[in-house]
């Protein structure tokens, strides 16, 4: 109880707040939101574990026949699925691909937005509005439109500056190509909220102390590892945490510019191929397991990182 | 925008590219213009589309469908009219009372939620706080069968009031996690002298506490009125004619028409404008909302 502890070590105890309410009225305050978020977020999950367990079918979800609880079946199934494998892989890599390049063009565009006069730091500002506000629907076609192999800007003016190779080329038929693109939408739409956060991250500095570190001979590369990066961690942790959330999950982007996960699935990434198996295939069972997959994957990558962020010492 | 907070940040930015006059070399001064380069030339890849999408929604569908693709063209707002005429505006509609009642639910739960946490024990709220988050880890796409049996059963199927409820809870740990760090900047000498004028808690919050992170909490909301803005996977799902939102509008859109490149640039623009005009308006709220807490 912080406010207790500061206030127990200024003034005599007998001015103590009693304890018992104080944390009661802390629990009445915290009791809402979980009780919403128990209700609406972890009553489905417990419904999607449960599924798991279960052969259920579209017999079972429209015509209410009985369902078969089969135990780990679905698990033994999707664990001996060799797709499974290589889509679990590519969710990683493409995620990790995503979070890494959306951190490092925020960051980037941070520090050129702090740079920039009033005026275009506007523009910048509106233009990252906009991507951010884009619903995922039409910034996917928005792109899709842009690198179309025949009506395409991007072809036009790659083949106009003697590339011939890329008239006609299409974007989307290649397995990596295809990765590229959506990638590159995920970033375009996600960079808004890091650039944003870490703009008012690199706000908060105070220019006492980077003018210090210059007094004291600091290069700009010292000062940005020993003094912004630092000040920016907490700042980062929070962009890196839902970046990896979100793009561990990205399921419109993939399920409209790879039309449903690519040729013969092989854009596939967890969250479309958990919607393929339960609504194109009907196994909704097979279906809840590479989503409590996706679930636990997603609980230790940030488990992970924040012990990392912890050990350096901050809190969450 | 006050000129001292500007210079602070251009200060940090400086420190990135200008190093002092001894540490200068040729490498150094190299690789700087390689990074402001590189920046402008990342700038301009990710306003592009966005200019792409300006233009083409102003042209019309025999301009945008040309080969090669036409720069110069005789605008129109045929696109907007026709977007207009296929009856965008009920969705509109939908969707600012989902944005604007979701996020006041999301304020209203996590205000005293993210104040009761800045002032729990700290082993305490990390677990709480691991709480909320984790709760934004479940994948919708798997969440979206028990959903929609749930909402089967109240009988929320195609009724906003479904949208408005899920919306809350997904912009929930976020909006929690973001302002419980702005209370936290609270200087403690604040709450004390609330504290010792006898204050309870609910006083303290609403005339101590709230009046400081007043535009942090701003632009808590902000950003939870993109998030439900865009949100499209819980829309498609769970509403249709009557209580679809802006995204279930675009997506009919291209699945009914094919597609109408001109039109559909034309009906995105609307669709985000709203958003854009709103977080035009709120920007220096949001960036010194923002950094009051450092996000922490």
């Amino acid at each position: 109880m912080a406010v207790a502890d500061t206030l127990a070590r200024r003034v005599p105890p007998r001015r103590r707040p009693p304890r018992r309410r104080h944390r009661l009225v802390l629990l009445a305050y915290l009791a809402p939101a979980a009780v919403v978020l128990i209700g609406l977020l972890g009553y489905p999950l417990y419904q999607l574990v449960q599924m798991s367990f279960y052969d259920y079918g579209q017999e079972q979800v429209s015509g209410g026949a009985p369902v078969h609880w089969i135990g780990l079946d679905n698990y033994t199934a999707l664990f001996g699925d060799p797709q499974f494998w290589s889509v679990l892989l590519q969710t990683v890599l493409f995620a990790a691909v995503c979070v890494v390049l959306t951190i490092l063009v925020g960051l980037l565009l941070a520090f050129l937005a702090a740079r920039l006069r009033p005026w275009v730091r506007t523009v910048l500002f509106i233009a990252a509005l906009e991507a951010w506000a884009a619903p995922a629907v039409t910034g996917s076609t928005v792109w899709l439109f842009m690198f179309d192999a025949n009506f395409g800007i991007v072809n036009e003016v790659l083949t106009s500056l003697g590339m011939a190779y890329f008239d006609g080329h299409s974007w989307t038929f290649g397995k990596l190509s295809a990765f590229g693109l959506v990638a590159a939408e995920v970033v375009w739409c996600s960079f808004p909220f890091v650039m944003v956060t870490l703009y008012a991250g690199l706000r908060g500095i105070s220019p006492d102390v980077l003018e210090a570190a210059a007094l004291d001979g600091a290069s700009g590369r010292r000062t940005l590892v020993s003094i912004v990066i630092p000040m920016l961690r907490p700042a980062l942790t929070v962009v890196t945490i839902q970046s990896i959330i979100w793009d561990m999950k990205v399921f419109g982007q993939i399920y409209i510019m790879t039309d449903g996960g690519g040729i013969a699935g092989r854009n596939l990434v967890l969250n479309v191929y958990a919607y393929q198996k339960a609504f194109a295939s009907s196994q909704y069972g097979a279906g809840a397991a590479i989503g409590v997959v996706t679930v636990i994957l997603l609980l230790l990558v940030t488990v992970v990182h924040l012990n990392i962020t912890r050990r350096r010492g901050e809190e969450l | 925008m006050t000129a001292s907070t500007a210079s602070t940040a251009s200060a940090a930015s400086t420190a990135l590219t200008e190093d002092p006059p001894r540490a200068r070399g040729r490498r150094g001064r190299a690789g700087r213009a390689a990074l402001t380069t590189l920046t402008w030339v990342v700038a301009v890849l990710f306003v592009f589309p966005l200019v792409w999408m300006v233009l083409t929604s102003f042209k019309q569908e025999a301009d945008a469908y040309t080969d090669p693709p036409r720069l110069f063209f005789t605008p129109t707002l045929d696109q907007f009219a026709r977007v207009l005429d296929r009856g965008f505006l009920p969705y509109l509609g939908n969707s600012a009372f989902v944005t604007v009642l979701s996020t006041l639910f999301v304020l209203l739960l996590g205000v005293p939620a993210a104040y009761a946490l800045s002032l729990a024990p700290v082993r305490g709220t990390s677990n709480a706080l691991g709480f909320f988050l984790s709760t934004k880890m479940l994948p919708i796409v798997a969440a979206i069968i028990p959903l929609y049996v749930i909402a089967q059963n109240v009988q929320l199927l195609d009724n906003v009031w479904a949208l408005v409820v899920l919306y809350t809870a997904m912009n929930l740990p976020l909006a929690i996690w973001m302002m419980r760090s702005f209370f936290l900047e609270v200087p403690k000498e604040v709450i004390e002298a609330g504290q010792m004028d006898g204050a309870r808690l609910p006083t303290l919050l609403l005339r101590v506490v709230l009046p400081v992170v007043a535009p942090g909490i701003a632009a808590t909301a902000l950003i939870c009125v993109i998030f439900s803005w865009t949100e499209f996977f819980y829309a498609v799902n769970l509403t249709s004619a009557r209580a679809g939102s802006v995204p279930v509008f675009l997506v009919g859109f291209i699945t009914s028409e094919g597609l109408y490149w001109a039109q559909l640039s034309a009906a995105a623009l609307l669709a985000s404008l709203p958003v854009v005009i709103v977080g035009w308006i709120a920007q220096n709220y949001l960036v010194r909302g923002l950094s009051m807490g450092a996000v922490k």
